[in-house]
């Protein structure tokens, strides 16, 4: 589009209409290729974990695995961001789902809050 | 307390009759701060429960995330009180608590996790308990009931250890 810079180059596959798999999903002709994309482009809130004197650092980390999924390399390393620099982006996604994370990870008594990008 | 692996995602918990009795305590104190109005409750305390007023009340779309939280985090106050009171129940009902073991699967281990949390959460706003208090340079000075609050604090840490220990370094 001439005068537009685009932020995100269009993978060559999409541009030729090809079935699309994101990283960690599997493709599925029950998925329109239009709401993967609109899912990928509306993930614009920032999950965001804040320190506090009181949870302990192997809770923090128990509580990344448990509902942000994470394995143990990357829950220990947004635990340690957390712990140094006051806090860590644990996760980008839509409205809907950051609002979901937020609450369990409330659930769980961490100091959690959610930003748009 | 032990916490003993049953198979995939059971566990088996142990509790001797001392342990039991500092349970069943604090799971009365739990349920009833879960039963208070929350009008009712110190500042301090309904600030846990209660999203913050948003900084931008014209940003529609923050201020409704903040509508649909605040509600699920009323919702979980009466979840919690309903899990509580099954506890304090198989309490009565184990009758012998010497030892007092319980069954749990996953989510039913991660609610008790969750609500033993709540209490050292709740505990430290309640006596304005900091990093300083917490980290133990500052005990002696401390008031009796403070240093209580704060042992009671550190009693739940370990136990929230015993339950997550197993799982924790676990791919």
């Amino acid at each position: 589009m001439p005068g537009v810079k685009r932020l995100i180059p269009i993978p060559h596959a999409i541009k030729q209409g090809a079935p699309v798999a994101f990283p960690g999903t599997e493709a599925s002709p029950d998925i329109d290729l239009e709401d993967k994309l609109k899912e990928a482009f509306d993930r614009g809130w920032a999950v965001i974990v804040w320190n506090d004197p009181i949870n302990l650092m192997d809770y923090v980390v128990y509580v990344f695995k448990t509902v942000l999924k994470m394995n143990e390399k990357d829950a220990s390393r947004h635990m340690w961001e957390v712990h140094q620099k006051g806090k860590s982006v644990v996760a980008r996604e839509t409205r809907e789902k950051s609002e979901l994370i937020v609450h369990r990870l409330k659930g769980f008594g961490l100091n959690v809050t959610m930003e748009s990008l | 307390m032990t916490c003993v692996p049953l198979g995939r995602e059971r566990w088996r918990l142990e509790f001797s009759e001392s342990e039991s009795l500092f349970l069943a305590t604090i799971l009365s104190q739990l349920a009833h701060h879960y039963r208070q109005d929350l009008d009712d409750l110190p500042e301090a305390l309904q600030e846990y429960w209660r999203e913050p007023e948003s900084a931008d009340p014209a940003d529609e779309d923050k201020e409704g995330s903040r509508e649909i939280l605040s509600e699920m985090r009323q919702e979980l106050r009466s979840e919690r009180l309903v899990l509580v009171e099954n506890w304090l129940r198989n309490y009565e009902e184990a009758g012998k608590h010497d030892p007092w073991t319980v069954e749990l699967n996953l989510a039913e281990k991660d609610d008790f996790i969750a609500m033993l949390n709540d209490r050292r959460l709740l505990l430290a706003r309640q006596f304005e308990l900091v990093e300083k208090d917490v980290e133990q340079e500052s005990e002696e000075k401390m008031s009796e009931d403070r240093r209580v609050a704060l042992w009671e604090i550190n009693i739940l840490g370990h136990l929230i250890f015993v339950l997550i220990g197993p799982q924790i370094y676990q791919p």
